[in-house]
């Protein structure tokens, strides 16, 4: 919509103003946008490219041929003068909420007497990135499954775009794009791919997931990004009690007391690349004071453990790793003491009376 | 060789003397597995005595034990003291509680071992058995306030079993050994969260779709109509239904990874807050109050906004909105900085946008939510009243230092008078007393 003209058309111009509303009817939907970007016509960046809902928002102006530092500048937001002044390049302008246009007019008059306008518009979009990883978790976990090497990422884009005056665009209307490491992933973008299963980031690493969303006539878009580290599996050690069942409350510390001479030990392999604990990928490896213990083929992870013919002292290591990821490897102690009296790891005892 | 006699009556005395010997060790062990036996039934409650009705041991431990269970701070309750503010109500794990409708001492709770449903009078310590249905290893509790509860334990084949059953009435034929049957249905499996809609006396649950996913189900008690309401490509939801029938959905918390919480509406979900790390989430039933919690960074933060379009406030307690509850205060007269003394009009009824928050006295860990839900660390907390209308916070209860609560799924009954909260350490039922506060009225 910029125009370049002589001081006669000066005169026009002074009545750009006025048909400044009908010019906004003519222009091209926009989102962060520009006016016109041919040579001699004002063109207008914003900075966020897509902000959202409420965001300040930087307005810039510039031409290739026109010198605008010494130019009288005018703002108009929504056909009210904004801001006025020579060489006033920039703007900072609130984007409006959610479902409303702002609607941004820049004129610039040259010390020759030349004359340019440009336009833009905002439309502010939302895009939320939300994750979780396909790891194993313990059924009534109340914490999200984490990344470790070798387990997958499940992305889920939630994009809120309201073109004015008309109701949320659905999802099958938004082209999503979405990039690993700043690397296009064109195998998970397209219109209404609003998920995505990405591997997990190496032992260690981080990747950072990025998706943006745009509406497919261009009014509107919205991009959201997120760092994604592997953890390591945590090897968690609970007792698998007679009555209570794996009594997830009370994970085992290093150095733990028992009341009784007998217990079963069930390990928790948080986060590893497991569809449960007995995964027959999973390869256990216990030892009992320093002597390797077979594991019971259908409970691998479980442990079993009589003190009656003992000192009652056992020292109890585990050692995780998985038959085809060989990045995953967990190793962990605990030193246990049977039957005495009191159980001091946690100050537990479902049966208090039998230690009073 | 033959054997000569002698040698043969040495070798009967030798054989008559290690018989004496194994059953005389045999005795021995008989004797101690019995004590094991009473000290463990002494533990639950079992009376010394032979138990009077016919009804058989197991009946007989858990009624006549559970009595006992209902703990008083150490047996110091005299007749007509008040009750200490803070009360043990059970010695043995817990899965779950809820206060009985429009009362402030009847509570519901189910035994962790058993299944079995209780109801403690904590005004006078009587405790009732109300069913007789075993579910062993029960591991969490979720009741409705009509009655009905959802059992939840992991079967053998570590998937998630849901019985939601309903507890006979007393009169009904149903009533047997003194409990009633609970009597209902097994849910589908892997239902991974579930909570009483309370609005529709539906459950809402988020189950698990075959490709990694998650759906979010509105269904009958019965489980024979269901409606999907929501779904997703992740499965790491949980939700929250409030009595004024709106319907949260939560991305389960991590430390230090983005968190969102959004409210269901129209079939849309409408975000309430984005991008928050380590996101806990509590919203207020009849107003569009929350607070929430953060884990970020090795701290912890909690933030209260008192509506939609307000500011967040940072509040000055370190804790985690799992243990927080919003306040059921009845309704205050509102008081103004200009009373007007011949107004006929009645004040406004304003209800205070209070909540208790338990706030760890210490904080270990750097990654506090990841530890806290493995079990891995446990806190020791005291309560705090939070008035999000008036930005202060109170401390009201600390406990003694030698028993540590680690408070977990708070909830109080509906006059605002108690707490009701699970100790995470060792499970047990705890009951905390909130001094009724006294009401401003306008002249």
């Amino acid at each position: 919509m910029g125009t370049m003209m002589t001081k006669e058309g000066r005169v026009a111009a002074a009545g750009a103003l006025i048909i400044l509303s009908a010019l906004f009817l003519f222009a091209a939907p926009a989102y962060a946008q520009f006016g016109n970007t041919a040579d001699g016509r004002l063109f207008l960046s914003v900075s966020p490219e897509y902000p959202g809902p409420n965001e300040p928002v930087l307005v810039s102006l510039w031409n290739a041929i026109v010198d605008l530092t010494g130019s009288d500048i005018t703002w108009y937001v929504n056909n009210k003068v904004f801001a006025q002044g020579v060489g006033m390049t920039k703007a900072s302008i609130a984007a409006g909420p959610l479902g409303s246009e702002t609607n941004i007019f820049a004129t610039a008059q040259t010390r020759d007497g030349l004359y340019a306008s440009g336009n833009a518009s905002i439309s502010p979009a939302e895009v939320d990135l939300l994750w979780e990883s396909d790891s194993y978790t313990p059924p009534l976990y109340r914490g999200r499954a984490l990344p470790s090497a070798g387990t997958g990422v499940r992305a889920q884009a939630i994009a809120r775009f309201k073109p004015a005056g008309s109701a949320q665009l659905p999802e099958r209307d938004i082209m999503y794009t979405w990039k690993r490491n700043g690397s296009v992933v064109a195998s998970l973008s397209g219109k209404g791919m609003s998920s995505a299963y990405i591997r997990a980031p190496a032992l260690f690493g981080t990747d950072i997931i990025e998706v943006a969303a745009s509406a497919i006539d261009g009014s509107a878009g919205g991009r959201a990004r997120a760092e994604i580290s592997s953890v390591e599996p945590v090897l968690v050690l609970y007792e698998n009690h007679p009555l209570f069942g794996i009594m997830y409350n009370r994970a085992f510390d290093d150095t733990a007391s028992l009341s009784d001479t007998e217990a079963t030990f069930a390990a928790v392999p948080y986060f590893a690349e497991a569809e449960n604990p007995d995964d027959p990928r999973l390869i256990y490896s216990w030892s009992v004071n320093g002597k390797k213990i077979p594991s019971d083929e259908l409970n691998r992870s479980e442990l079993t453990v009589n003190s009656a013919n003992s000192n009652g002292l056992a020292q109890i290591a585990l050692s995780l790793t998985h038959a085809s990821n060989l990045a995953m490897s967990a190793s962990r102690a605990w030193r246990v003491s049977f039957g005495s009296g009191n159980d001091i790891f946690t100050g537990f005892n479902p049966f208090p009376a039998l230690s009073e | 060789m033959r054997p000569t006699k002698k040698t043969l009556s040495y070798v009967l005395v030798l054989a008559a003397l290690l018989m004496f010997a194994g059953l005389g060790g045999w005795y021995f062990f008989l004797n101690r597995q019995a004590e094991t036996v009473s000290a463990t039934d002494a533990s639950r409650g079992l009376r010394s005595e032979a138990p009077s009705q016919s009804a058989g041991n197991i009946y007989n431990n858990i009624v006549s034990g559970i009595t006992s269970l209902v703990e008083r701070d150490g047996d110091e309750t005299r007749e007509g003291a008040p009750p200490p503010q803070l009360q043990k109500i059970t010695k043995t794990p817990v899965a779950g509680m809820a206060f009985g409708a429009g009362t402030s001492s009847v509570l519901y709770f189910a035994e962790s071992s058993t299944g079995y449903i209780f109801s403690a009078d904590t005004s006078t310590g009587a405790v009732e058995r109300l069913t007789n249905r075993l579910f062993p290893k029960t591991q969490e509790a979720v009741f409705s306030r009509d009655g009905s509860v959802v059992l939840r334990s992991i079967d053998e084949n570590g998937d998630i079993a849901s019985f939601a059953g309903k507890i006979a009435t007393s009169t009904s034929s149903e009533t047997v050994d003194g409990g009633a049957m609970l009597s209902g249905k097994y849910l589908e499996r892997n239902i991974s969260a579930i909570v009483p809609a309370v609005f529709s006396r539906e459950l809402l649950y988020i189950v698990k779709t075959p490709f990694g996913g998650a759906d979010g189900i509105l269904s009958s008690w019965d489980g024979m109509r269901r409606k999907t309401v929501f779904s997703s490509p992740l499965s790491g939801w949980y939700p929250i239904s409030l009595a004024d029938g709106r319907i949260f959905f939560v991305l389960r918390p991590a430390d230090n990874a983005a968190g969102f919480a959004y409210e269901l509406k129209n079939g849309s979900l409408v975000p309430q807050v984005r991008d928050a790390r380590g996101l806990t989430y509590l919203p207020n039933t009849s107003s569009t109050a929350i607070l929430y919690g953060e884990s970020g960074g090795g701290s912890l933060a909690l933030f209260a906004r008192a509506q939609n379009d307000a500011t967040s406030l940072s509040l000055p307690i370190r804790t985690v909105a799992d243990k927080c509850v919003w306040s059921t205060e009845g309704p205050a007269i509102a008081t103004t900085t200009t009373p007007k003394i011949f107004s006929k009009k009645p004040a406004p009824m304003v209800k205070p946008l209070v909540a208790y928050c338990a706030v760890p006295q210490f904080v270990t860990s750097n990654a506090f939510l990841g530890d806290w839900y493995r079990g891995a660390i446990h806190t020791s907390d005291s309560w705090w009243r939070v008035d999000v209308s008036a930005d202060t916070v109170e401390l009201i209860f600390a406990p003694e230092t030698d028993t540590p609560i680690d408070v977990e799924s708070p909830i109080m009954d509906d006059r605002g008078e108690h707490i009701a909260f699970i100790n995470a350490i060792d499970k047990t039922l705890w009951l905390l007393r909130i001094k009724p506060e006294k009401i401003k009225t306008t002249p």
